[in-house]
């Protein structure tokens, strides 16, 4: 008996032993990578930066141009009667209603964040990682411009937001120090556009097309002078920037073509590709009439509803080109027609190149081009008193094209430095057209106000669906609402209203 | 379990003169006289089928109808009666050879034995407020789990229909919700194997266990009763056993019921019918016009509405989706056994179609348990394999699901065009899609599933009173589901077919092992103290694997495999593991049988839990006093028992994803060149110090039973405070991250808790009543470091719908205050008004007074779900051969937001509306009901949620009438093949009383956590269910 129960407490104390061995415990994720065994090799960090670009791609489908283009004076909506669906959410950003509830803005701070969190998880792990030099300063260039990227749009549209430079490893740290004075946020804005001019190439092979350049570092660090007004500062990179062999495109339409991908005209554009619906562009359903069916895409088989009808041109826009500039065909179209006849609702057409699968295209969204480097330099050396040179790269050669409806319209001669401004301004807003520029350049230039508020007059002639209290745009209404949300999570002050 | 009973001489010397029996026996084994007598339960009725054993020998016979028996038996010999649902009794031989012997019902026994955590107790030892139910409580409702069997039965447990999806679960709180965002879901221990469980409205864990084969259902509710289950006890523990075999003769037992249900009439959806949308679609150009001076023509009318008294009633899609379905269940159950081996194997097939066209749900369960002893060694092995399909659709999914399209397509449409069904249903301006039935007939999943129990255990006596114990115990799981959408149907607000044909095919599987050794020490020392003490040692681990491929392009509807198709858009596979280790211990110690003391620890080890934090111990203590066990209260005549009960202690909840406190790096893909680029970021944010949440309670309870136990009654008084609650916890977005798990806030609830039992007749005609009544309050004491409320849910509008807020309970309903609509332009100038409002539109409170109505700035509590108390009753009368039960339960002082508004009451014209909507605002002069708004502008700010789509949640609901008829033992002596018949019939779902509009206010939506309690939006109906059926005994 005693014997007995020696045995079974033996057995039973090996059992106990050899139960407990502590990597029973330990289990790591065998179908996700963790942060903990990510972050290690050259190669983790090079699929690290590609992971920085999605950001921006995602936000070109909505974020950009809802609130780049739809927001200004350039585009509206059609009213979609049935489906109200998206009044909060769209309508009211362009009918300056917006609140500080509304899901588009949270999705715009939410996105932007998520891609500065990735540039800094790169930034804070790449230093101790060993690579080849000319790897680690591109990727670091390469990061630190995507993150200038988010934090130029996110200041532009809020004001002093919350600075994050530094990887956020626990929900303890998840809290920011408050919203950052502007001037401190476009400091850093300069500091990592001056640290990606210096460590990114000029030109990239073929596989490797559409990755952030100097140029394109450089040509966001003078619109980033240029809206802090330092006029002088951003005149000298944009002439870096004509030294590094851009050209403009003969054909304006081509420029969008997406056999025509990164041309010699592109500085950075968002790089889709109709292969897989994760990668894919759809411009041309977003910005089709919601009732053209499938005569603007072609696409039998996509439904159009309360996701099409967007940032359709107003009647001011469509007013704006002169009579032969041979861009407004190219960009926009005044109506379509069904078996009812010519129905008279523009939409923007610069993206529409047909689609891969249904609700797929393949076409690309151009973020800086050459023309706007060209207009850029234009406006600085005009606002610095150089008017003459001003007009040499209005009525420019380089590449053996002109800007000016791409050869059709006469060159611009006057010299006065408002006048000038003026038809650089109107030339900015037609050759830029739906490419996300129009409501930076009006806040930049401080014209928002006044052509807003009368837009809106005119809107609301026009349109009887306006609610009465659309437009009533004051400078306040320049900045977007912080996110309620984040006002009190993360213990922000609100914008003023 | 030892039976202590009070013998005026001492044990030593009973124990000497049982010895000079059983020698006694030996020597005059020749001396075999013959014994008869007849064995009645404690009212006086004969029973039939009691198993007479002579102990020691291989002498049995069975008493027949009549409750007589006879055998052969030498005086001295001890005759053991066995008989289910009554208690074992044991009687020696004298003299008397015609014997008249009374079985008492186990129920009524103070001796009961019941199944706790890792093993046994008597319920008069018990310190902790734990419940019982066995199979008759539970046999006569017709569900395919166990779940849905326990509503109303158990006080403080509250168990919601908040589905009835054949197949479906339902949802369990014990002693309220104790948790924000780790699941509040019970752990289910079935025959010792905790299952990992989590459950949905459309698929059921406890779908593994026939019903029929349950013998008892344990719930564990205080701490001192589940701190044993460590990390896992916090929400209550349910212990379920199944049938065993049990030694004895033969018994095969056949139970069969079928029966048809149909959904109620009260709480269908109200909508308008063709005559009164058309009109209504008229209105509201005829309104909009004339909100601008003007008047339309009939141009301006849509060609379908210009003319409302052209149609009558329309179509009502909502009726048309639903058909009487039957229901039908047989279940066969043998046991055999003898002193040695013993074995019980069952056979069940359930069969439900569904109230829903083309849903439904079969189930195939088999249970083999065997068990057997060769000396000191005891050896078990238990199967129980299970096969099911359920024919399902996309319900409980917002308002895009067929129960929700069926009820806002448009009623002029006809369900059949030439004799076809009409294959689209729209009318102008109004979202469509095909034709519902089209839908559910060719566009539902099939869900098949493997399920399989294992277990095997030795235990083995090593000396007298000390027994080890090792068993393995293995669930695997194997599920395999396919959706295929052919081209000629679409979903709602789609396009018009044809449509790309696409599939959508998941394969899960997962296997769990438990291994667990246990040491138990049982012994009664002396008269005075009784031991049970356990020491363990258990691991337990899972692995599961789900993959999932979204496959389109298929070139025609012919082959739906997934090689038929041309693109596979989306394919994931994930490997899922989680791991516990745990020591454990608990003793029992009696002192007289008066003083009892229950202490138990439990160390968990999760793989769950950050590296600085995975290891927790959870320790509990209760005692109890049998006061009426006491020389003091021995005379008072009337009082049987009265027990005092106090317990405290800790246990956890460990219910959150397995590798939550690491970062995780997710995949993600850019294009360069035109090549695609594959990259990674950061998808979520880890938690290195992530660890259970800790629940502490004490509970103080009192059992009595009065007046020769006619009355018993049980109160628990409890107080549960869960720190470090385990939640998903929304963090600053300038953080990269939208939310965290964290542990943070503490959560109070506390209650009471009150049953009854009372026999009203026992007469020829009997009558008892078992009543429970549970008052629980829930309230968040702390939540973060500034104490920020929680907002939670989304409306259609994309605002909050709940709020979680200190000093209130978790997760009330938070949105507009409505005060009618703005009824004239005096009312419209001098009220505060939203950037949209017209005359007409919905008039909301201006909360924070600035003069705007603004989402969220403007949002006030407006309600809450959790009610006031639960309460359940249950009826069981006899008379003669018949049998009658009634159950009730019922829910008090809760509310519901009836999400599905978001469309029953859209006027954008886009849906089509109840007949609430007719009374709307047209101009001042036809204001309406003053409370429904204009179809003109200002629709934005109805469809957010407001004090106007909460109602009151407060219901009764008779949830079963049985009425049996045991056909009487001389029919059936005369048959010779039955030894038992019953015949009844039932209705589940009798009836609701309520003033809730919807169909089921005791309702849940699909899918949402416990920040988000009471929406109602369109769940699946519950279905009144009438049956007959048959339970025989061979």
């Amino acid at each position: 008996m005693k014997k007995q129960l020696y045995n079974i407490t033996g057995l039973l104390v090996l059992l106990l032993v050899f139960g407990c061995k502590k990597s029973f415990l330990e289990m790591d994720p065998q179908s996700t990578l963790t942060a903990g065994t990510f972050f290690k090799t050259a190669s983790d960090i090079k699929q690290a930066v590609n992971g920085c670009y999605i950001p921006l791609r995602d936000m070109g489908r909505i974020d950009y141009w809802l609130f780049g283009e739809m927001r200004s004076d350039n585009t509206g909506f059609q009213f979609n009667k049935e489906n109200r669906g998206l009044e909060t959410q769209r309508e009211f950003v362009d009918e300056f209603l917006t609140g500080a509830t509304a899901e588009s803005v949270l999705d715009l701070w939410q996105r932007s964040y998520s891609g500065i969190s990735n540039c800094n998880d790169v930034l804070g792990s790449i230093g101790g990682i060993t690579m080849p030099d000319s790897a680690k300063n591109q990727y670091t260039g390469e990061v630190s411009f995507i993150r200038a990227f988010h934090y130029f749009t996110l200041v532009r549209q809020f004001g002093d937001v919350p600075l994050r430079l530094k990887s956020v490893n626990s929900p303890a740290e998840s809290r920011s120090e408050g919203r950052a004075k502007t001037d401190m946020v476009y400091a850093t804005i300069i500091a990592d556009l001056k640290e990606a001019s210096a460590k990114l190439p000029v030109k990239y092979g073929s596989t490797d097309a559409g990755r952030a350049t100097r140029g394109a570092a450089e040509t966001m660090l003078a619109e980033v002078y240029m809206t802090r007004k330092q006029f002088d500062s951003a005149a000298t990179v944009l002439k870096d920037v004509i030294t590094l062999g851009y050209s403009l495109q003969a054909d304006y339409k081509s420029i969008f073509d997406p056999a025509n991908k990164n041309n010699s005209e592109s500085v950075f554009e968002l790089q889709y590709s109709g292969i897989l619906p994760e990668l894919a562009s759809s411009f041309m359903y977003t910005f089709a009439p919601y009732t053209s069916g499938s005569v603007v895409t072609g696409d039998v088989n996509t439904g159009m509803g309360v996701d099409n009808g967007w940032n359709i041109p107003t009647q001011d826009m469509l007013d704006t080109y002169e009579a032969g500039d041979k861009r407004k065909d190219a960009s926009l179209a005044t109506g379509f027609t069904d078996a009812t006849g010519f129905v008279n609702i523009p939409y923007v057409k610069k993206y529409n190149w047909g689609f891969v699968a249904p609700g797929r295209t393949n076409v690309n969204f151009i973020v800086y081009r050459y023309a706007d480097v060209l207009l850029m330099l234009a406006e600085c050396l005009n606002e610095t008193g150089q008017g003459a040179q001003a007009l040499h790269y209005l009525n420019d050669v380089f590449g053996g094209a002109s800007i000016r409806g791409r050869a059709a319209l006469a060159p611009i001669t006057v010299t006065d430095q408002t006048q000038l401004r003026e038809a650089i301004a109107h030339e900015r807003r037609v050759e830029l057209a739906f490419e996300n520029h129009r409501w930076y350049d009006l806040v930049r230039t401080g014209k928002a106000v006044d052509v807003m508020n009368a837009h809106g007059v005119q809107e609301k002639q026009l349109k009887s669906f306006i609610p009465a209290a659309a437009f009533q745009v004051t400078a306040n209404k320049l900045l977007l609402p912080v996110p309620q949300r984040e006002v009190s999570i993360d213990n922000l002050q609100q914008n003023p209203l | 379990m030892k039976i202590t009973l009070k013998l005026p001489v001492p044990r030593r010397t009973l124990l000497l003169l049982l010895l000079l029996l059983g020698l006694c026996t030996l020597r005059l084994a020749a001396q075999q006289k013959t014994i008869a007598g007849t064995v009645q339960d404690d009212k006086g009725t004969a029973l039939a089928g009691v198993t007479v054993t002579v102990s020691g020998t291989k002498a049995s016979v069975v008493t027949g109808a009549d409750g007589r028996f006879s055998l052969q038996a030498a005086t001295g010999a001890v005759l053991s009666f066995a008989y289910v649902g009554f208690e074992d009794r044991k009687l020696t031989v004298g003299s008397n050879t015609n014997l008249t012997i009374q079985l008492i019902p186990v129920a009524a026994n103070l001796d009961q034995v019941v199944v706790i955590a890792y093993g046994k107790q008597q319920k008069k030892d018990l310190t902790g407020s734990v419940a019982v139910l066995s199979q008759k409580d539970i046999k006569n409702v017709p569900a395919a789990g166990i779940d849905q069997k326990l509503a109303g039965q158990i006080a403080g447990v509250q168990v919601a229909d908040v589905t009835g999806t054949p197949g479906g679960g339902a949802s369990i709180k014990i002693r309220g919700s104790g948790s924000i965002g780790a699941g509040d879901d019970p752990l289910f221990v079935i025959d010792g194997f905790a299952l990992t469980s989590s459950f949905g409205q459309t698929s059921n864990p406890l779908n593994i266990l026939n019903p029929d084969d349950i013998e008892s259902v344990t719930v564990l509710k205080d701490a001192s009763s589940t701190a044993i289950y460590g990390s896992r006890g916090a929400n209550g523990v349910v212990l379920i056993t199944t049938k065993s075999g049990k030694s004895g003769v033969a018994k095969l037992d056949v139970g069969a019921y079928t029966g048809w249900q149909q959904v109620p009439k009260k709480g269908r959806p109200d909508m308008m019918d063709a005559r009164q949308f058309a009109q209504f679609r008229k209105e509201m150009v005829i309104d909009d016009f004339a909100s601008r001076g003007l008047t339309p023509t009939d141009a301006d009318i849509p060609e379908e509405y210009r003319n409302p008294d052209a149609y009558g009633k329309g179509t009502d899609w909502y009726n048309e989706v639903l058909r009487t379905a039957p229901q039908s269940n047989v279940n066969v159950n043998l046991t055999k056994g003898g002193e040695n081996v013993r074995s019980a194997i069952s056979l069940g097939y359930f069969d439900q179609e569904g109230v829903v066209r083309y849903t439904g749900y079969k189930r195939f369960t088999g249970r083999a348990n065997v068990e057997g002893n060769i000396g000191k060694l005891r050896l078990g092995l238990n199967l129980a394999p299970s096969y099911s399909v359920q024919k399902r659709n996309d319900f409980e999914r917002d308002f895009v699901d067929v129960l929700s399209f069926a009820q806002w397509l448009s009623p002029l449409v006809p369900v059949y065009t030439d004799g076809k069904r009409t294959p689209y249903i729209t009318s102008p301006g109004m979202f469509g899609s095909s034709n519902p039935l089209d839908w559910l007939q060719y566009v539902g999943t099939n869900d098949k599933q493997f399920k399989g129990l294992a277990t095997a255990f030795a235990e083995y006596e090593i000396i007298k009173d000390l027994k080890v114990k090792y068993s393995i115990n293995v669930s695997y799981t194997n599920e395999q589901s396919f959706l295929f959408n052919p081209s000629n149907i679409v979903g709602p607000f789609a396009a018009l077919p044809p449509d790309i044909p696409n599939s959508f095919t998941t394969r899960y599987n997962a296997t769990n092992w438990l291994s667990e050794a246990l040491l138990t020490y049982d012994k009664t020392i002396g008269r005075d103290h009784k031991l049970n003490a356990i020491i363990g040692y258990t691991a337990q681990k899972e692995t599961s694997e789900n993959l999932g491929i979204n496959a389109t392009d298929y070139p025609d509807d012919k082959i739906h495999t997934i090689n038929a198709a041309a693109t596979i858009t989306t394919a994931y596979d994930d490997i899922q593991e989680w791991s516990l280790l745990s020591y454990l211990a608990r003793l029992n110690y009696s002192f007289r049988n008066k003083y009892l003391l229950t202490a138990t620890i439990r160390s968990d080890g999760s793989s769950r839990f950050g590296s600085n934090n995975r290891y927790g111990t959870f320790p509990s203590v209760g005692i109890g006093w049998n006061m009426s066990d006491e020389r003091f209260l021995r005379s008072v005549s009337w009082l049987n028992e009265l027990k005092l009960r106090g317990s405290y202690g800790l246990s956890g909840n460990f219910n959150i994803g397995n590798y939550t406190y690491t970062s995780g790096v997710g995949p993600g893909n850019y294009v360069f060149g035109g090549v695609l680029a594959p990259g990674r970021s950061r998808s979520s944010l880890g938690n290195p110090d992530l660890t259970w949440e800790s629940s502490k309670q004490w509970d103080a309870g009192i059992d009595a039973a009065v007046f020769n136990r006619r009355i018993s009654l049980t109160v628990d008084l409890y107080h549960r405070i869960t720190t470090a609650m385990l939640y998903n916890s929304q963090i600053a977005l300038s953080s990269g991250f939208q939310n965290a798990l964290i542990n943070s806030g503490k959560i109070l609830n506390k209650g009471v808790e009150i049953a009854v039992n009372s026999v009203n007749l026992k007469d020829a005609f009997t009558w008892t009543t078992s009543f429970n009544i549970a008052f629980n309050r829930n309230k968040v004491l702390a939540l973060n470091d500034k104490n920020d409320p929680i907002l939670s849910g989304r409306s259609g509008e994309g605002s909050y719908t709940h709020i979680t807020q200190v000093g209130h309970p978790i997760g009330e309903f938070y949105g507009y205050v409505k005060q009618g609509v703005y009824m004239d332009q005096k009312d419209f100038d001098n009220s505060p008004k939203a950037a949209t409002s017209v005359l007409g539109s919905v008039k909301y409170k201006d909360v924070d007074g600035n003069g705007i109505i603004e989402p969220v700035k403007d949002f006030a509590v407006i309600g809450r779900a959790q009610p006031d108390f639960t309460w359940g009753m249950t009826n069981s009368f006899g008379y003669k051969n018949f049998d009658l039960s009634v159950i009730v339960n019922g829910v008090q002082g809760s509310q519901v937001f009836k999400k599905a508004n978001q469309y029953l009451h859209n006027i954008d014209g886009v849906f089509n509306v109840t007949r609430e909507m007719l009374n709307r605002w047209r101009n001042p002069q036809q204001p309406g009901d003053g409370q429904t708004p204009t179809t003109n502008g200002g629709r934005v700010l109805y469809r957010d949620i407001s004090s106007g789509d909460i109602e009151n949640g407060s219901f009764m609901r008779i949830r079963n009438i049985t009425l049996g008829y045991q056909l009487p033992p001389r029919l059936l002596s005369r048959s010779h093949v039955f030894k038992a018949l019953r015949l009844y019939t039932s209705v589940q779902n009798a009836f609701i009383f309520t003033k809730y509009s919807g169909a089921n206010p005791d309702v849940n939506r699909n899918g949402s956590s416990a920040l988000e309690p009471g929406e109602d939006f369109t769940n699946y109906p519950l279905a009144r269910t009438y049956t007959i059926g048959v339970n025989c005994s061979f």
